[in-house]
């Protein structure tokens, strides 16, 4: 019973930040937030709803388009492009940011380059630092989302559908249009759902831009008018939107099963291309990986060469051990807690836990500024009744106990990504049903000895994704880091920030390059676990 | 004597009040093959699973090999029974191959002895080339018979399958349910398994219960079974055919659509009752002199024969097998004659 309790307590300790924000959407209004309401709402409303229409087209186009080519189609190259267009998950949406303002600035390279030697007029030349910069990054960061579900989707029901209505008289245009697109329906909107979330949820990006959406505005509202409440209250509309986003993801996910109709039966049976198809095919599936992930790669290395010397040093070293021990206490916590959820749920197969948990695990849904905003209320509140107590009790004064310390980082981590540890332990999990245990308690092996030979090798693996996975997470993990840190506790994140809202491209190249290395780990492991499943 | 293999002396158990399995009796012997037969829901895998000692039983009591494991206040844990157990899942580990499934119960022996058991059970169903495989590199056929080898592998004095070929399609199905019985019969290891399916417990099985809600209904030879049920579930459940009304007018004779039948009844019924008659489709004889007349209503082709649903004068359904070489069309009256030796029939 005190396993159940305890993986309850926690999930609803998780839960306590969302319900703190949402409280403030009907709390009375403050001066500070009048002359948000009067001067600022309407224009983070505006900017906030073109940044997401057009991330979603982009996404949607570059996304369906590439996984429609290698899902179905055949030409040259496209094992390669199969993975390599998912490469771009590994460049946090902020750096790809700063890099491409870095290149396509005025003083960029790009420009130069074509004023310099080939004496261009530039007037044509499109400015970065726009609503259409914004989203073309944004797009560029996202799309990997739709591409990977919807190419899910094509894989096991595309070539299938194609046929029956080509059977059925229709041309092969016509019947992606007519069959396969509608059929993809709810994989493709799960992934625009996902990227919707990215979007809402960015702050890097945005703020690079000096591009106002509610999460930048939450952040100005807290550290440049320090109110915390006006913060709260623009963090509570935020919510609710993403809340929607939210159930619209969640009934997509729901059809999907409805829809599942087969695995692709072999690779002959694929669409091949020929002629110009094929070539452009190929043309513009390398334009996009060259575009998102290979040219800002390369401009970040040639910006961490030139800084080198005087970039890596003790300061360097200091941002990285803070990041990765962050990132370990994290994955500590989280896959501790994931293990006992996920044992819970097993021991005890009521709603009550079921809900609980599954509630708990919402919070990757939660844009990082307003989590954030939820756990400093929170804990200013536990801080004050533990101050009063401790003066009542002792006579000491304190100023704070929990805020601006270590655990307040970590409470916020593990809302944000308790999810990504639990549902990967959890899958190991499943697969250790009840007759497992049955089977070895009748082959004479149980207790602790059925936990050593049974339990912990069949969990290890997801132990270990679980692990992998939110450290990562953890280590590109901005605005939680930025508005919750200890005093001092800057990371390489935080680090990226703060150098490039000066403007100082070149020096942020080293934490950056980094990051993304830290990023391409889980996407070469999910590479290879695809590649033994054989598709 | 020889104790039997498995004693269930009138075992009874509810679960939230209901009565899931009540005043449940059977006796294996040694050797034997017995099966629970019933539909899903009706109780048979909770009746195995308390036999196992996984779950508790409220009233009555157990004997595996003449000592008692299960009563209303004891309860021998399962490792205890020397039992061996085929999962419906199969339940193989999936984190070991096969040679270390298979090796998994066998701990507490010496390393050679082990060994030597592990390749005798490789051996025995056929996967020696496969023990370096994963469960999920092996097919369905394969994994049942690595639960098998498993689950023989340290011996036990009652082998228990629960649904054992379910997750099997059709032809497998058959194939291995007689390759799993000769290996049992092969080491004279006495089991019991729970199915759904009667061709089945047919091929497998010396002796079946038949059972309904949580019940058991008759507990006999597969033979006696079909021909000769002892209540109308039974003669419904198993095989093909149907009930027709009749009058019993004397101690060997009961009249009925088809005529009088006369034949020793399997048990005696008053005379005058009205009484249900147990028709197989095969007492039926196809025969155009007859004065019995009846009209097609559905042909199933099955082969060699055809199984013909038959309309009688008074609207009374009945089934015919016939010789395939017999070919008629739907809607065509034909002449039908009863031949029947013994006499199934109960009291209305």
């Amino acid at each position: 019973m005190s396993l159940r309790f305890i993986a309850v307590f926690s999930a609803i300790c998780v839960l306590l930040p969302i319900l703190v924000i949402l409280s403030f959407f009907l709390q009375p209004e403050s001066e500070i937030w009048q002359h948000i309401v009067d001067i600022l709402l309407i224009d983070l409303l505006k900017n906030t709803f073109f940044l997401c229409i057009g991330v979603l087209a982009g996404t949607f186009v570059l996304g369906v388009g590439a996984a429609w080519l290698t899902a179905v189609c055949d030409f040259p190259g496209r094992k390669f492009f199969n993975w390599a267009l998912i490469l771009p998950l590994a460049v946090p949406t902020y750096v790809l940011a700063f890099v491409f303002i870095g290149l396509l600035d005025f003083s960029g390279p790009v420009q130069t380059l074509l004023r310099t030697h080939f004496f261009l007029p530039l007037k044509w030349f499109p400015n970065i630092r726009s609503t259409g910069g914004v989203i073309f990054v944004m797009s560029l960061a996202l799309y990997p989302y739709v591409y990977l579900l919807a190419r899910n989707a094509f894989q096991t029901q595309g070539k299938r559908i194609l046929e029956v209505s080509q059977a059925l008289g229709q041309s092969r245009t016509n019947a992606f249009f007519k069959a396969a697109l509608p059929m993809a329906r709810p994989w493709i909107a799960s992934g625009l759902m996902l990227v919707l979330m990215e979007t809402l949820a960015d702050f890097g990006a945005v703020s690079i831009f000096n591009y106002d959406t509610f999460t930048t505005g939450i952040y100005k509202a807290w550290f440049g008018f320090f109110s915390l409440s006006a913060a709260a209250q623009l963090s509570s509309i935020l919510l609710i939107f993403v809340i929607l986003v939210v159930i619209v993801e969640q009934q997509m996910r729901a059809k999907m099963q409805f829809h599942q109709v087969g695995k692709m039966t072999t690779e002959t049976s694929r669409i091949r291309l020929y002629g110009w198809k094929k070539w452009g095919a190929c043309g513009s599936l390398s334009a996009i990986v060259l575009i998102a992930f290979l040219i800002p790669c390369l401009q970040l290395s040639v910006w961490s060469f030139k800084s080198a010397a005087v970039e890596i040093d003790s300061r360097y070293i200091g941002l990285l051990v803070r990041s990765v021990f962050l990132s370990l206490m994290a994955v500590t916590v989280i896959t501790g807690l994931g293990l006992l959820m996920s044992y819970t749920q097993r021991q005890y197969p009521d709603y009550f836990t079921k809900w609980t948990i599954r509630l708990a695990s919402m919070g990757y849904a939660l844009p990082g500024t307003v989590l954030a905003v939820g756990i400093v209320i929170m804990v200013n509140f536990t801080d004050k009744q533990f101050i009063w107590a401790v003066k009542e009790i002792t006579g000491i004064q304190f100023k704070s106990i929990l805020n601006g310390t270590i655990i307040t980082v970590l409470f916020a981590y593990t809302v944000r990504f308790l999810t990504v540890g639990f549902n990967s332990i959890n899958s190991s999990m499943l697969r250790i049903t009840k007759s497992l245990d049955e089977a070895s308690t009748l082959l004479g092996v149980t207790g602790v000895k059925l936990l050593q030979r049974i339990h912990i090798p069949v969990l290890k693996n997801g132990l270990y994704t679980a692990a992998m996975l939110v450290f990562v997470d953890v280590m590109k993990e901005m605005p939680i880091t930025l508005m919750t840190r200890p005093f001092g506790w800057d990371t390489l994140a935080v680090k990226i920030f703060e150098l490039t809202s000066e403007g100082e491209w070149q020096r942020a190249a080293i934490p950056s390059i980094t990051l993304v290395f830290a990023g391409l780990i889980p996407l070469i492991l999910l590479h290879k676990k695809s590649e033994q499943t054989a598709l | 004597m020889v104790p039997n293999a498995l004693e269930v002396n009138n075992i009874s158990k509810k679960y939230n009040g209901k009565c899931v399995i009540n005043t449940f009796s059977f006796e294996l012997q040694k050797g034997y093959i017995g099966c629970l037969l019933g539909e899903s829901g009706c109780g048979k895998t909770t009746i195995l699973r308390c036999i196992a000692g996984f779950e508790a039983i409220q009233s009555g009591s157990i004997f595996i090999d003449g000592s008692l494991v299960s009563n209303s206040s004891l309860r021998i844990p399962p490792e205890n029974r020397r039992l061996g157990m085929v999962f419906q899942d199969y339940a193989l580990f999936p984190h070991l191959t096969v040679r270390k499934n298979i090796s998994f119960g066998l701990e507490n022996q010496s390393k050679k002895r082990r060994n030597r058991r592990v390749m005798e059970m490789l051996d025995l169903v056929g996967l020696t080339n496969d023990a370096e495989k994963y469960p999920h590199e092996l097919s369905g056929g394969q994994q049942q018979r690595v639960a098998l080898a498993r689950a023989l592998g340290p011996n036990p004095d009652l082998l228990l399958m629960d649904e054992p070929f379910s997750n099997l399609d059709v032809s497998l199905r058959e194939r291995l349910s007689v390759d799993v019985r000769k290996i049992l019969k092969d080491l004279g290891i006495s089991a019991l398994l729970v199915t759904h399916n009667q061709h089945e417990a047919f091929a497998m099985a010396d002796m079946i219960g038949v059972m309904k809600e949580g019940q058991l209904e008759q507990w006999d030879t597969a033979y006696n079974l079909y021909h000769r049920p002892q209540s109308q579930f039974v003669a419904d459940f198993v095989g093909e055919g149907v009930l027709v009304l009749g009058k019993v007018t004397s101690d060997d004779e009961v009249q009925t659509q088809l005529g009088t039948l006369k034949g020793r009844f399997s048990y005696p019924c008053r005379n005058g009752c009205p009484a249900n008659v147990l028709i197989r489709p095969e007492d039926i004889i196809h025969d155009d002199n007859s004065p019995f007349k009846a009209e097609i209503l559905r042909k199933n082709f099955r082969g060699a024969n055809i199984l013909y649903t038959l309309r009688l004068l008074n609207e009374e359904k009945i089934l015919a097998l016939v010789s395939s070489h017999h070919n008629h069309s739907i809607g065509q009256e034909i002449g039908i004659r009863p031949q029947v030796d013994e006499i199934v029939l109960f009291e209305a």
